[in-house]
């Protein structure tokens, strides 16, 4: 689901909200699942504690293709990670934007993971601006 | 070769900048000359077209000339490849999760 500048996904998994917390902050665990079909991670740095950075490479065919980087902003182990996620090594790279992982206990042995990434500039200032750009928005999305 | 990665990619590069955004504000209400827009702006008519070949370039305008003068126009299509960036991001987390959902899981089977 998507809304102007905004990136929510919601999904459940069959762990403890404990477990999931893991693999959202433990480089070994992150360089499995992160990334797009087609794509795997490279080298992982992180340091887990609020205003601790991070670094993750992206690789396709072996080559990397561009980093992820930014810091963590609030750390609520294990219910909550809050980050900046900013590119590096594309010439023109997408706008930064904060991402927020909301864990919540489903019911037992299920956590319910939700991912909101709100992106700086660009579309979200267009959306908001003048009425007029909501309006040719709206129409565009219907285009879509 | 110009991949839609790239046209997007150059279009909100283009789209960073305040007073392009004014242009297609402006561009989005009527078609204008070049001329028209430079009413609105401060800085010279040279900056300002500038500003409009990096609209063009990235696609987000056209140019075409209607007798003596240049009509700049906007192009949606360019604007709504952009839109559909927001909707590469939800499939990389999409992606991302469903290979957290197989491990999980192949986890969970194991033990």
């Amino acid at each position: 689901m998507g809304s102007d500048n905004k990136v929510y996904v919601e999904r459940m998994f069959e762990c403890a909200p404990e477990a999931l917390f893991e693999w959202l902050t433990k480089p070994e665990l992150i360089a499995q699942w992160f990334g797009p079909e087609g794509f795997s991670t490279g080298r992982i740095k992180n340091t887990i504690e609020e205003g601790g950075s991070y670094q993750i490479e992206l690789r396709k065919n072996g080559k990397v293709v561009f980093e992820i980087y930014g810091e963590y902003v609030e750390i609520n182990k294990p219910i909550g990670i809050k980050f900046t996620y900013t590119y590096n090594g594309l010439d023109n790279p997408p706008p930064p934007s904060v991402v927020q992982f909301r864990i919540f206990e489903a019911k037992s042995g299920q956590a319910m993971l939700s991912m909101l990434q709100e992106f700086e500039v660009e579309t979200p200032d267009f959306a908001t601006r003048t009425k007029a750009w909501k309006f040719m928005f709206e129409r565009l999305f219907q285009l879509i | 070769m110009t991949t839609e990665t790239d046209q997007t990619d150059k279009v909100f590069s283009a789209l960073a900048d305040k007073s392009r955004r004014k242009v297609v504000e402006m561009l989005h209400k009527k078609d204008s000359t070049i001329l028209e827009l430079s009413e609105a702006f401060t800085m010279s008519f040279q900056a300002l077209s500038k500003h409009i070949k990096i609209l063009e370039s990235a696609g987000i305008i056209a140019k075409k000339k209607e007798g003596k003068f240049v009509i700049c126009s906007l192009d949606h299509e360019a604007l709504k490849n952009s839109l559909k960036w927001i909707s590469y991001h939800s499939n990389f987390w999409n992606e991302s999760f469903n290979k957290l959902d197989k491990l999980i899981k192949k986890e969970k089977d194991g033990k």
